[in-house]
């Protein structure tokens, strides 16, 4: 049909629709005889419409989203009856159900006793990364032994359900107890008592509860107290923030959302509460609301919806606690106080600190009781509420509906898998990491990402695991990892590092989109399934433009064979590119000797723990992996990365950097043709001040891998820090100039702003909020006079991550401009003492500070700094004799003396390599 | 301001005031965020309470734009989210298909058909077939089911966004979901 009589036809149907539909229904029989004559096809269209409009009532009724929401919701499990089994537990009865999954009582059949399993409900689960963590903390803090943290016996998975099977306590939430009636002072205290000894226990060992309310706390009949749920805060953060950001910014109304995250917004940390990073401090806030509600009997913090109740936390002090309970001492309302301070640096630092506070108020009280006793009726300084300690007197409650009874203390946790049976590390790695990682690979890594002209690019992304189970998981990365290590120095290949593929974890992806993404021609997807001893691994490869697979590949193998996996791979891959090597990759190509099974499944998991983030369990399979195996290259390369990172991140310290270097040398000596190696070896140089070495370390990188991005990047860098700024912003371009994750993950071109060239640098920012980006927002625009504009963004990335070293410099220039000098001093003088006590080697940062300094007119607090900075390798000259921020200091003697140094310093490097 | 809020404010002040080419660079840039927030929400990460649509794309328009921003060019920005979740949920539902076929170990949790309505029969991959075919009659109704069936807009908002009445939103609508509901339907009869 023609266009026109189509359109034509078109509007003629709607016309009668519109005009039959206003009719009555008996009267449209007529009007349709009357106007579609003889056209039946065109009566029995409108009729046909007609019809179904009455039948539409529920159709595209609503937004498809909400509808999947929805649908989803309904789409939980139901509850499991009596009687069933799940793996070795026999359910016996429901104890009750919560946000994050419903309780048990069930009998464990093998050992004979009873147990609570927790069902976590599926939309925890499916983040497996998440879970992983979770399970990690939760048997960290279960392994512990205190006797006031719940013992956890098993993670498992059966039947699509994934539980966690722990003592069972018999007992009742707090939240119950204070349901149920107001409780006495002593016992207030006692239980707090427990409490804050249970989170010093954890916190000496990096672990932070992140969720501390009267829910996740039981009191046994015998008042022992249980913390529950250690890092369970961890399977619901993402979400948790998410809600968080959103109701906190205020949104329309039409948003406004009672209920899910109330319950643990009320007891949220200011910090939580804004989305940053939480450290033990945010533990003691949530504790201090506890103690606040169990002696007024009201909640600190409360409000009609999420959002209420954030913004009480962030701003409003709640009222005394003696206006609710006019007993209530003064030293307990200073405790309360001191715990629920806005400002976590003005709250107890420690949850020890808190204890010992507890403790002696607690001796106090019972010292006063016995006063008490022997000299009636005179009274203490106190109260009527002072009695002695009376830990039943808190049992008069009735279970009620969700109580959640759980077990008695005895054994140790069951699954001691070595990966989970570590202790302590985990909590503190990944928690302080998460902000470091982002600002931290912002800053100066994973810039990764090479690109050739001729040669084909290649991602290599993680396997997926077609099984649910946590146990292989490990392999998804790592073995993509290996694979990408073992053809990472084909020069007629250029393939994208892990920590770009990375994000593709798990996912379902479109081949196109990530092809674009990562600016590659190929991708090589793979996943594998494992069952028992036997394994089966699928690979394809495919060539993205046209969209055509080269080749699939099915490899059936027993999984003490494993390592066989990435050569085969690794050939299939230069076959199916038709790849030409020279006789020197071709012989690195050969097969790796067989290692010890073991040794390689270590490796294989310490790539994967180093992925997610979690460096010292990394590093000590790692470890154990050269331990067994000493001759395999790719372990020392990455247990060197691992202790470089974690020194970079200050977890670990100098001694964690001459380890790195002793890793890498080992793997350089070992294979000296692995590209990468070389290439962390280099970043290590640089950073700790030895940029000299680690130059000609990357061009022979380069020489091997001409297109390695992420080697011409760290060029850019050890230039930039050399002084050779227009040699560093050409590395820097090449190393983006194909490769558009780079500018995302990777800081600013700083060699612009050292250039002078101001708008440049602002157009060389990535779009993205993190606070290093923000800060260097402010910063380029402090550098052109934008004032205003620096201090909201200084003030921005502040209030984002105080304490992050340019946020610090940001703020303190932030006050100059305010003219709060003194202001800006005391924060820079905090600086000062961080870099000093945790060994700060990033000279460049140092440089910041010296800088602020200078602003600020602390001229011998900024020489120091500076020659902290120049002694540190940061011996940029040609900034420094140009850099406007440090004009206070020009007329300084020791400011010529150390410009002579930096002076001279850069004019050996320019002569050596130039 | 941040650096992407403030560009995507120009760009779409650019695009309101008739630079088309505006709309290419705004386009990827709204859609990660969308994608970003909407798959959280099909993969049911929060799962006690709802997010409706029209708060996803608020979400988005909040993350993204500067709050001053004049109200045309709001709409303009919430007009590009509805194509934009289409896109993604789109996307989502073959990607659920490919996986069924597949056989992989992806829940599926999704039964489409609900999505678009208790009656129909097809789901929301021939809803997309069809809603392409209305459009190619009337492009206007294609548009105005695609801002208010995945966008989640508002009658009044959707009107703005035409530049119609309310009341021709309502009439248009009537027409636009009894010819697809018979589209969705030919299977059956």
């Amino acid at each position: 049909m023609a266009l026109s009589s189509s359109s034509e036809h078109w509007r003629r149907l709607e016309g009668l629709f519109y005009q039959a539909l206003d009719l009555e229904p008996e009267a449209r029989a007529a009007f349709l005889d009357q106007s579609c004559g003889t056209d039946t096809e065109l009566r029995k269209e409108v009729e046909g419409l007609l019809k179904s409009a009455e039948q539409t009532m529920d159709f595209l009724q609503k937004p498809v989203l909400d509808a999947a929401q929805e649908i989803m919701n309904q789409g939980r499990h139901d509850p499991i009856g009596p009687g069933t089994e799940l793996a070795h537990y026999k359910i016996i009865s429901m104890l009750g159900a919560g946000g994050m999954g419903e309780v048990y009582l069930a009998e464990d059949l093998r050992l004979k006793r009873k147990v609570a399993i927790k069902l976590l409900t599926p939309a925890l689960t499916r983040d497996e990364r998440g879970l992983r963590r979770f399970e990690h903390e939760a048997h960290a803090a279960s392994a512990l032994n205190h006797p006031n943290i719940l013992t956890i016996y098993e993670f498992g998975y059966a039947d699509g359900l994934h539980f966690i099977a722990s003592e069972f306590i018999d007992g009742m939430t707090l939240r119950h107890h204070l349901a149920a009636c107001r409780m006495e002072l002593s016992a207030a205290i006692d239980i707090a008592i427990q409490i804050a000894s249970a989170l010093a226990a954890a916190h000496t060992s990096g672990i932070v509860h992140r969720d501390i309310k009267p829910d996740n706390v039981i009191v046994r009949n015998d008042g022992i107290v249980k913390v529950l749920d250690f890092g369970i805060a961890k399977l619901n953060e993402k979400q948790i923030g998410e809600t968080i950001r959103r109701t906190a910014s205020a949104i329309a109304s039409s948003t406004s959302e009672p209920g899910m995250v109330i319950g643990t917004a009320k007891y949220m940390s200011p910090e939580q509460a804004r989305g940053l990073q939480v450290d033990a401090r945010s533990d003691i806030f949530s504790l201090g609301a506890v103690i606040y509600e169990m002696v007024t009997g009201r909640e600190a913090f409360s409000g009609e919806t999420a959002s209420d109740v954030i913004a009480e936390i962030l701003k409003t002090e709640p009222p005394a606690p003696v206006d609710f309970a006019p007993d209530v001492p003064h030293e307990v309302e200073r405790m309360i106080s001191k715990a629920i301070r806005k400002d976590r640096e003005n709250r107890y630092q420690t949850a020890k600190d808190l204890l010992i506070d507890l403790q002696d108020f607690k001796k106090e009280m019972e010292f006063q009781a016995k006063l008490q006793l022997s000299a009636r009726p005179g009274r203490g300084s106190g109260s009527k509420d002072q009695k002695p300690v009376a830990t039943a007197g808190i049992g008069t409650a009735r279970r009620g509906l969700g109580g959640h009874p759980l077990f008695q203390v005895d054994d140790k946790p069951l699954a001691t898998n070595f990966l989970y049976s570590r202790k302590t590390w985990v909590g503190l790695a990944i928690l302080l990491f998460t902000a470091l990682l982002v600002g931290y690979a912002a800053l100066r890594k994973s810039h990764s990402v090479p690109t050739a002209q001729q040669p084909r690019s290649l991602a290599i992304l993680p396997f997926r695991n077609l099984k649910q189970d946590p146990e292989t998981d490990f392999l998804g990365f790592s073995l993509a990892d290996a694979v990408i290590t073992k053809v990472g120095y084909i020069s007629a290949l250029t393939v994208r590092p892990s920590s770009s593929v990375d994000k593709y974890r798990n996912q379902i992806i479109d081949p196109k989109k990530v092809a674009t993404d990562l600016n590659v021609d190929t991708l090589l997807t793979g996943s594998f399934i494992k069952d028992g001893d036997d394994l089966r691994i699928t690979t394809q490869l495919v060539d993205v433009k046209p969209d055509k697979i080269l080749w699939q590949d099915s490899i059936d193998l027993k999984y003490d064979k494993l390592l066989t996996v990435q050569d085969r791979v690794a050939q299939q891959i230069i076959r199916g590119l038709e790849l030409n090597l020279s006789p020197a990759e071709a012989a690195n190509l050969k097969p790796d000797k067989p290692i010890n099974s073991l040794a390689y499944e270590y490796y294989l998991r310490g790539v994967d723990l180093y992925s997610l983030n979690e460096f010292a369990p990394a590093i000590e399979l790692l470890q154990k992996s050269v331990a067994l195996e000493p001759n395999y290259a790719p372990t020392w390369a990455h247990l060197g990365r691992a202790y470089t990172t974690n020194a970079s991140l200050r977890f670990g310290g100098r001694e964690d950097y001459n380890k790195a270097q002793v890793a890498y040398e080992k793997a350089i000596a070992l294979n000296p043709a692995l590209v990468e190696p070389r290439i962390y070896m280099a970043n290590l140089l640089t950073d700790t001040g030895r940029v000299e070495q680690s130059v000609p370390l990357l061009r022979s990188a380069l020489q091997t891998s001409p297109n390695n991005a992420e080697a011409h990047w760290e060029l850019g860098y050890a230039y930039r820090f050399g002084g050779m700024l227009r040699e560093s912003v050409a590395e820097c371009e090449k190393a983006r100039q194909n490769n558009p994750q780079v500018k995302i993950n990777s800081s600013a071109l700083n060699s612009y702003l050292y250039l002078g060239e101001y708008d440049k640098f602002m157009q060389s920012l990535p779009v993205n909020d993190s606070t290093y980006i923000l800060f260097y927002h402010g910063f380029g625009a402090y550098y052109l006079g934008n004032y205003e504009q620096a201090s909201k963004d200084f003030d921005r990335a502040y209030e984002m991550e105080p304490a992050l070293l340019p946020a610090d410099v940001g703020k303190a220039l932030s006050y100059s401009m305010k003219h709060e000098n003194q202001m800006g001093l005391k924060l820079l003088h905090e600086t000062e003492n961080r870099i000093e006590r945790q060994g700060v080697t990033d000279a460049e940062g140092i440089y910041k500070v010296a800088q602020a300094y200078a602003v600020l007119g602390d001229k011998p607090s900024a020489l120091h700094m500076l020659e902290h900075s120049i002694g540190g390798g940061f011996f940029c000259y040609p900034y420094f004799v140009r850099d406007p921020l440090l004009q206070n200091l020009r007329n300084e003697a020791e400011f010529q003396a150390l410009m002579d140094q930096a002076r001279h310093r850069h004019d050996q490097f320019k002569v050596s390599f130039f | 301001m941040p650096p992407e809020r403030q560009l995507v404010t120009q760009l779409l002040q650019q695009w309101g005031s008739g630079n088309k080419a505006a709309l290419d660079e705004l386009m990827p840039i709204v859609y990660e965020q969308l994608r970003k927030l909407a798959s959280k929400c099909l993969r049911a990460e929060r799962p006690d309470h709802t997010l409706r649509a029209t708060a996803l794309v608020n979400e988005a328009y909040l993350r993204l734009v500067d709050a001053d921003v004049a109200w045309e060019d709001r709409v303009h920005f919430f007009a590009v989210s509805a194509r934009l979740l289409r896109r993604i949920l789109i996307d989502h539902a073959k990607a659920l298909k490919r996986d069924k076929r597949g056989g992989g170990a992806e829940k599926v949790e999704l039964d489409e058909a609900v999505l678009v309505g208790p009656q129909a029969t097809g789901g929301i991959l021939e809803l997309d077939e069809a809603l392409q075919r209305l459009s190619a009659h009337d492009q206007r109704k294609g548009a105005l089911v695609e801002l208010l069936f995945f966008g989640g807009l508002t009658y009044d908002e959707a009107a703005a966004a035409l530049e119609i009445s309310p009341a021709t939103v309502h009439r248009e609508l009537t027409m636009a979901k009894a010819w697809l509901y018979r589209e969705l339907s030919h299977g059956l009869s």
